[in-house]
């Protein structure tokens, strides 16, 4: 046991530990100010997705609005929230869709584009901009060939339908969920679309 | 000691800045309540922690709780994980009931303060189920610690705890919000001149963040704390730990009743970067109590083993398995 009857150190060792604990606390604090970054790694542009995905095809821009009911339907049957009732989509001439879109990460969105034929089948899915710290696994050619081919017929399940990797199960489930997502807005909305 | 302290926590930071790499995973959301994350596989993360409890009712008491914690990733389920723990104690009790402290004082009038190591604890944590995939989260968790230093009073002792714990986690609207429950449950001896005194001591922590931006979370957090003697203790019956029905006569010990309890619940906020997050949070003690003699409640709350407030703050940094990488390798995976 110490006891210390020197007013003036006592006074000055507690100053000490409490600028220590709020220096500490003023890190966190001064984060809320919107000066943070976004970090992301991007790894491809509009452009080259689109090359990549639906290659010497004439793509061109639509703008697709959902309506409250659309967006409700699409919602309902994927079983997946929709979070922006406005689509950015491209048609060719063959008829093939190509959206961006952006799906949750842990703590930042996650830049996606998937390219849907004509008959409603996942031709590709690419990573545009990846800004978590884990998960980039996604990016795996092998792990996004299994949505190839796929069609809103199926509701896509982690696990039983697409493999996980673990490690990165979140950015896993949340992709596949965004799938699932374009696929019912295929079928509800742009199958009907000129 | 203290300008030691000083210098070494300056040194711990400034090291961690410099090498950190980006990563969040497995981050603390909470001060105390824990979700159902593991590490993944081969990555390690430092913690450093400050839980700052303040106050009592007729005391001026400061207790810093300092802790350094690594996890590693042995596998993606598993993580193994070890910490040790410095504490700071400053108090001046005023009331000659509010016990262990006056003794450990010296007596009213006088006053503690000392910086000191108070112990390590080692602990795995296992995952069997995702919140991303499955119907809820859970891991499992257990481990030992050992204690040099009473928290409360910063006596010294020697207690060794073993520990088992459930780490439960349900996500909504897309892991935008999430909620943990994470209840543990020590078994503690140590050695008294009394003789030897053994306890299970009950940590109940429930919290529910939301993503309020990117990178930004919002929380509650409430914390139930309380202890159960052995009422045999040293060979002897102590009537004053009245036995319940419950008896664990494997482990030869017997489950008396609650000795002791408290409450908290406040805010949390949360903010994870690249290479580093960090927590903050303020649970204020809402309801305690006390049976043993010389426990101090008044208000309806337990000061003799607990405090007014709160304050933590815990930044962590993650290493390892560098993101961004073009090359991977099919074998990395488990599928």
């Amino acid at each position: 046991m110490k006891t210390k009857n020197n007013n003036q150190t006592n006074t000055s060792r507690r100053l000490a530990i409490k600028r220590i604990f709020a220096g500490s606390a003023a890190i966190t604090a001064g984060q809320f100010f919107p000066m943070s970054q976004s970090w992301g790694k991007t790894f491809l542009s509009l452009e080259q997705a689109q090359a990549i995905l639906l290659p010497e095809e004439n793509l061109y821009a639509r703008t697709i609005d959902l309506s409250d009911t659309q967006r409700k339907q699409i919602a309902k049957e994927s079983k997946v929230r929709v979070r922006s009732n406005s689509l950015r989509a491209w048609v060719s001439d063959k008829g093939n869709w190509f959206i961006l879109d952006q799906i949750l990460g842990k703590h930042e969105n996650i830049d996606m584009a998937v390219a849907i034929n004509q008959n409603g089948g996942v031709i590709g899915l690419e990573v545009l901009t990846y800004r978590e710290s884990y998960g980039h696994e996604i990016r795996h050619p092998k792990w996004r060939a299994q949505f190839h081919g796929r069609t809103a017929s199926e509701r896509l399940k982690l696990d039983r339908d697409i493999k996980n990797i673990s490690g990165a199960t979140l950015s896993c489930a949340h992709v596949t969920d965004g799938v699932n997502r374009l696929l019912k807005t295929w079928e509800l909305v742009l199958s009907q679309a000129t | 000691m203290m300008n030691n302290l000083k210098i070494g926590i300056a040194m711990v930071f400034s090291g961690l800045l410099l090498c950190a790499n980006s990563a969040q995973s497995e981050e603390a959301l909470w001060l105390y309540a824990k979700g159902s994350d593991t590490r993944p596989k081969g990555s390690f993360e430092v913690k450093f922690s400050d839980l700052f409890r303040t106050g009592k009712a007729s005391a001026d008491y400061d207790f810093h709780d300092l802790r350094l914690e690594v996890e590693y990733g042995l596998t993606s389920r598993l993580t193994l994980g070890g910490k040790v723990m410095v504490f700071r104690h400053d108090y001046q009790v005023l009331d000659e009931d509010l016990k262990p402290y006056v003794e450990t004082q010296g007596g009213l009038g006088s006053r503690f303060k000392d910086t000191h190591f108070g112990g390590y604890d080692l602990g795995l944590k296992y995952n069997l189920l995702s919140p991303y995939k499955d119907v809820v989260g859970l891991s499992l968790g257990f481990g030992y610690e050992n204690r040099q230093h009473n928290s409360l009073d910063g006596a010294a002792t020697n207690q060794d705890a073993i520990w088992v714990g459930a780490f439960i986690q349900k996500n909504y609207l897309d892991a935008t919000i999430a909620i943990a429950f994470s209840p543990k449950i020590h078994h503690k001896r140590r050695s008294t001149p009394g003789g030897l005194e053994e306890e299970l001591a009950l940590d109940l922590a429930a919290g529910v963040a939301y993503r309020v931006n990117p990178g930004w979370f919002l929380g509650l957090e409430f914390r139930h704390q309380s202890d159960y003697r052995n009422p045999f203790e040293s060979g002897g019956f102590n009537p004053e730990l009245q036995t319940t029905n419950v008896s664990l006569s494997d482990l030869n010990f017997s489950v008396g009743s609650q000795y002791q309890r408290s409450n908290y619940f406040g805010p949390t906020v949360h903010y994870a970067s690249q290479g580093w997050w960090s927590t903050f949070g303020a649970l204020y003690q809402l309801e305690g109590q006390g049976r043993a003699p010389g426990v101090n409640n008044i208000d309806g709350r337990n000061w003799s083993d607990h405090e007014r407030w709160h304050i933590g703050f815990i930044v962590g940094w993650e290493f390892g398995r560098d993101n961004g990488s073009n090359e991977f390798e099919m074998g990395d995976f488990e599928f």
